[in-house]
């Protein structure tokens, strides 16, 4: 048995028992008893209405549910005969560090879906969230045909989400790796996606299953090396995402040290790739982008500029231990200003997080220390993007986060420089 | 009179004179070893210090991490200056050692009792600056954690830690090295017992609604964040 085999014998005799399938379909899940129903039925519809001619199996990989998520899989009336559901290996680290998406163990539960998929020799793959309102039987069209009919290798999401949602990915995961790997992929960390046999094999074969890129940050590590090693890449509009809450207790700087120190992470596994990249141009895009009513939501920066003044005052020698001294007094100057005025323009805000990926690359700091020090300078930055932003629509706050990409790519050769040491 | 003027005074004076000239070329010999370590120190330091900086061993250090410690512990001015430093101090502490046994049996006997007590000097200072980089290191934690949860007087707190663990590595360091022994173990586990007494009974009696607050607000902080802001981060 190779190392990219099912290892876990009771997914073995499952997987057997299946055959094999042209599409597998994976529900990563824990705890989502209230939702997981409505998903597998959606699932199946999908199927059966876009892929009648083909084999199609669905796995669940459950992480150890106990308010009776597998039970409620099987209960939900199917309209595909082929049903498996794996436990996907749950150590206690898993249970304890709840990864930023909320589902413990993501990473092991991808891998077994991943195994299984390999094993049925599926053409392609789909993964979607088991916390999903929003999901309908066409997202399976949408996930698997530019695999099977196009030949994409890799189908990121697409969602319209309100201007205030999802503001890390707004302001860090989505133009630092747009600048760095050249293409637009406005959903990097969406738990949705499509993926080609071919890119399923090279991330079984990747080395990384064990480590906490695959722990904490599985969506981004995915999607980086799709667009690092060359494949396919495209996008497919998927509407409007409604899913339960994340876990409650998630704290904001836990978060960023995953997301960020993924993706900083990535950065030095992809140096050579990203140094000689310039510029940027659009995945193509699936789907029809139709208008979709957002909930309002209502913002208060106050509190956020309350955290920047004081990150910025106490932090002020941490800070002066690894940033450059202009940006430490650039940040003084905002911070003693009248909150009101409050403004980290882009230049400013793309600049910080380039010394922080210097630092975090030169481990000037301890890097938990460091990515939890960004905390208070992202607080400055989404009130400061709110305070630009109260009165506009969603699609000029949107061209907002277009004039901040832009910004990280003009400022993409001072990176590589200050990468680099010189 | 002029008999005890020659036993009280001439005699001793004589005495000395004369061992002062016999003990003048060890002594002469002595300081010239001393100068001469001195500046075989500073030499030394120089070329290290250079040779480090050609090689850009500064970089190097701040990938393995030296730099950070080496900051943490005081030294502002870059790791080849650190190793500089050390490789001077070392042929000056060699120099003195020499100089030292230069001086004869009595220097030779202070140069042998040095080497006995070297290890629990060394191990001291072991445990300094271990203490010193874990003072810095959980201070820094400290300050980062209580200004991501916003509490008031982060730095003060922040400090404290700080404290405390520079107490803890010099209470250790001087027990290893036999000054003070036991009593200052047992005065700071009275001031540090006391402190956390005192606090936990004012917290548990005074302040039992405060303590259920800021235990629930810590436990929901992210949601309370999302909630109070009403923005989304992921």
């Amino acid at each position: 048995m190779g190392e990219t085999d099912i290892q876990v014998p009771a997914t073995v005799q499952a997987v057997e028992k299946l055959g094999e399938a042209d599409i597998v379909i994976g529900i990563p899940s824990y705890n989502n008893a209230g939702t997981i129903k409505h998903v597998v039925r959606a699932v199946s519809a999908g199927l059966a209405r876009h892929f009648s001619d083909q084999r199609c199996a669905i796995i669940n990989s459950d992480g150890g549910s106990t308010d009776g998520t597998p039970q409620a899989v099987l209960q939900a009336q199917l309209e595909t005969d082929k049903l498996l559901l794996v436990r996907h290996p749950l150590q206690p680290v898993h249970r304890i560090s709840t990864p930023y998406h909320g589902l413990p163990g993501k990473g092991s539960a991808f891998r077994t879906i991943f195994q299984a998929a390999k094993s049925l020799k599926a053409k392609a793959c789909a993964v979607v969230d088991a916390d999903l309102r929003s999901i309908t039987p066409d997202w399976i069209d949408l996930l698997v045909r530019p695999v099977v009919q196009n030949n994409f290798d890799y189908v990121a999401p697409y969602y319209r989400r309100h201007k205030y949602d999802g503001t890390i990915t707004n302001s860090i995961v989505y133009p630092l790796t747009r600048a760095l790997y050249g293409t637009r992929v406005r959903q990097p960390i969406g738990g949705e996606f499509g993926l080609s046999a071919k890119l399923l094999n090279r991330l079984l074969a990747k080395d990384v299953w064990e480590t906490d890129v695959a722990r904490y940050g599985v969506d981004i590590w995915m999607t980086t090396t799709a667009l690092a090693e060359g494949f396919r890449v495209c996008q497919v509009f998927l509407g409007a995402k409604l899913h339960d809450p994340k876990d409650p207790g998630a704290d904001l700087s836990a978060m960023l040290v995953q997301v960020v120190g993924s993706l900083f992470s990535l950065m030095e596994e992809h140096e050579k790739v990203w140094k000689n990249v310039r510029g940027s141009i659009p995945a193509p895009l699936y789907g029809f982008p139709y208008a979709v009513g957002l909930e309002p939501v209502r913002v208060n920066p106050e509190r956020m500029i309350t955290a920047f003044q004081q990150g910025c005052r106490d932090l002020e020698p941490v800070y002066g231990s690894f940033l450059r001294a202009d940006l430490v007094g650039e940040l003084q100057r905002l911070a003693n200003g009248q909150p009101a005025e409050l403004d980290l323009n882009d230049f400013v805000w793309v600049q910080l997080i380039h010394e922080f990926a210097v630092a975090y690359h030169r481990r000037t700091l301890d890097r938990k220390h460091l990515l939890q020090s960004l905390t208070p300078l992202y607080l400055g930055w989404v009130a400061s993007f709110v305070k630009r932003t109260q009165e506009a629509s969603d699609d000029a706050a949107e061209q907002q986060i277009e004039r901040l990409s832009r910004a990280y790519e003009q400022l993409k050769q001072s990176l590589v420089e200050r990468w680099e040491g010189r | 009179m002029n008999e005890f003027w020659q036993r009280a005074v001439l005699e001793p004076l004589q005495q000395l004179w004369e061992q002062v000239v016999n003990y003048l070329p060890q002594v002469s010999a002595a300081v010239t070893v001393l100068v001469a370590a001195a500046v075989a120190g500073w030499v030394v330091k120089q070329v290290v210090y250079r040779g480090l900086r050609l090689v850009r061993f500064d970089r190097l250090a701040d990938r393995l991490g030296f730099s950070a410690v080496t900051e943490q512990v005081g030294f502002s001015r870059g790791s080849s200056y650190v190793v500089g430093q050390c490789a001077g101090g070392l042929v000056l502490v060699v120099g003195l050692l020499l100089a030292l046994n230069a001086l004869g049996p009595a220097g030779s006997d202070l140069v042998l009792r040095f080497f006995v007590f070297l290890p629990h000097l060394l191990t001291a200072a072991l445990i300094l600056v271990v203490g010193g980089i874990a003072a810095g290191f959980f201070a820094r934690g400290a300050l980062i954690a209580a200004v991501n949860a916003q509490l008031a007087g982060a730095r003060l707190l922040a400090g404290g830690v700080r404290l405390f663990i520079w107490l803890l590595a010099v209470i250790v360091a001087m027990e290893h090295i036999e000054i003070g022994g036991a009593t200052l173990a047992i005065t700071f586990g009275v001031i540090f017992g006391g402190i956390v007494a005192g606090l936990a009974i004012a917290f548990g009696i005074a302040g039992q609604d405060l303590a259920r607050e800021a235990l629930n607000s810590l436990l929901k902080r992210g949601a309370r964040e999302e909630e109070e802001t009403g923005v989304r981060h992921l």
